[in-house]
């Protein structure tokens, strides 16, 4: 019986100096990059104008006409695309009279100049305001664009001031 | 723990607003028109000495003009008939209105109402 213990904790001690720790270990590290990209600016520099209407005559303003087509600048990241989003009114309103006049926009009634193009008159591209498209910020870090529409007074339109605001976001694609 | 778990949360989305505030922007600006009425007078047209007045409508459009006399109570229609404008802002002098006009009563019994319509070409 004794002979039979002393075998078994030997076999124990064998057992378990089998079992020696492993000094050897290798780690390796990955790192978590990311990218964040330098501040987008918009700002509206020119409101866009229709000036003096007549009821019941529809005026247009084209996008290239200076000073009365409506004006944003961009500044950005140098060659990366943006989306263009439009928030277009259908109508103006007389804050005075509470009257209320249409206004319209075709699929070529904007326009964008990243630099490579002539400016208003002469731009790089022409966008749909109607629908998100994207466009590239210019290799100098700037993004011009132009807004035209035409406005529709009835006939019996009352006269007054009209306004409405039209909004354009911009953001970055990744591309 | 709570308090810490809160402002972590906090912090978290500190940085997520500020991540998403660097890649979009957006600006507004205004679509302006003013509405002029296709008709208007620059005087009270209640005097003979005010039978001119001024019409503002849209170039070479044309004028449907209608006279309403009242004397005493009682309306008389004039015929209508057409005038022309041929600048946007122009001296309206029709003798028909300005006979009209000068017949006014001095004491106020009288008066003339004329109205000017911008009609289709």
């Amino acid at each position: 019986m004794p002979r039979i213990i002393l075998s078994g904790v030997l076999a124990a001690a064998m057992l378990v100096s089998s079992f020696t720790p492993v000094c050897a270990q290798e780690s390796a590290s990955i790192q978590a990059l990311a990218t964040v990209v330098s501040s987008i600016t918009i700002r509206g520099t020119n409101n866009l104008n229709f000036q003096s209407v007549t009821p019941g005559i529809p005026k247009f303003v084209d996008k290239a006409m200076v000073g009365f087509a409506g004006e944003w600048q961009v500044t950005g990241i140098a060659s990366s695309e943006v989306t263009l989003s439009f928030e277009l009114p259908t109508e103006l309103t007389d804050q005075v009279s509470g009257g209320v006049m249409s206004i319209s926009f075709s699929g070529s009634d904007a326009s964008y100049d990243d630099g490579s193009g002539g400016g208003q008159t002469a731009p790089a591209g022409v966008v749909d305001p109607n629908g998100p498209s994207t466009a590239n910020i210019g290799s100098g870090g700037t993004l011009d664009i132009w807004i035209g529409g035409t406005v529709q007074p009835s006939v019996s339109q009352t006269g007054g001031s009209y306004g409405a605001d039209i909004t354009l976001t911009v953001a970055y694609t990744g591309s | 723990m709570p308090l810490k778990v809160f402002i972590a949360v906090c912090m978290l989305s500190g940085i997520s607003l500020s991540a998403q505030d660097m890649g979009i922007a957006s600006a507004s600006i205004e679509a302006q028109a003013t509405v002029v009425p296709s008709i208007g007078f620059t005087s009270d047209s209640d005097s003979p000495s005010h039978a001119d007045f001024l019409v503002w409508g849209r170039k070479s459009s044309n004028l449907q003009v209608s006279i309403v006399k009242s004397t005493g109570g009682v309306s008389e229609e004039e015929p209508v008939f057409l005038a022309s404008l041929f600048v946007p802002y122009a001296t309206f002098s029709d003798p028909r209105v300005r006979r009209e006009i000068s017949h006014l009563q001095a004491d106020g019994s009288s008066a003339v109402v004329v109205t000017v319509v911008d009609i289709a070409d």
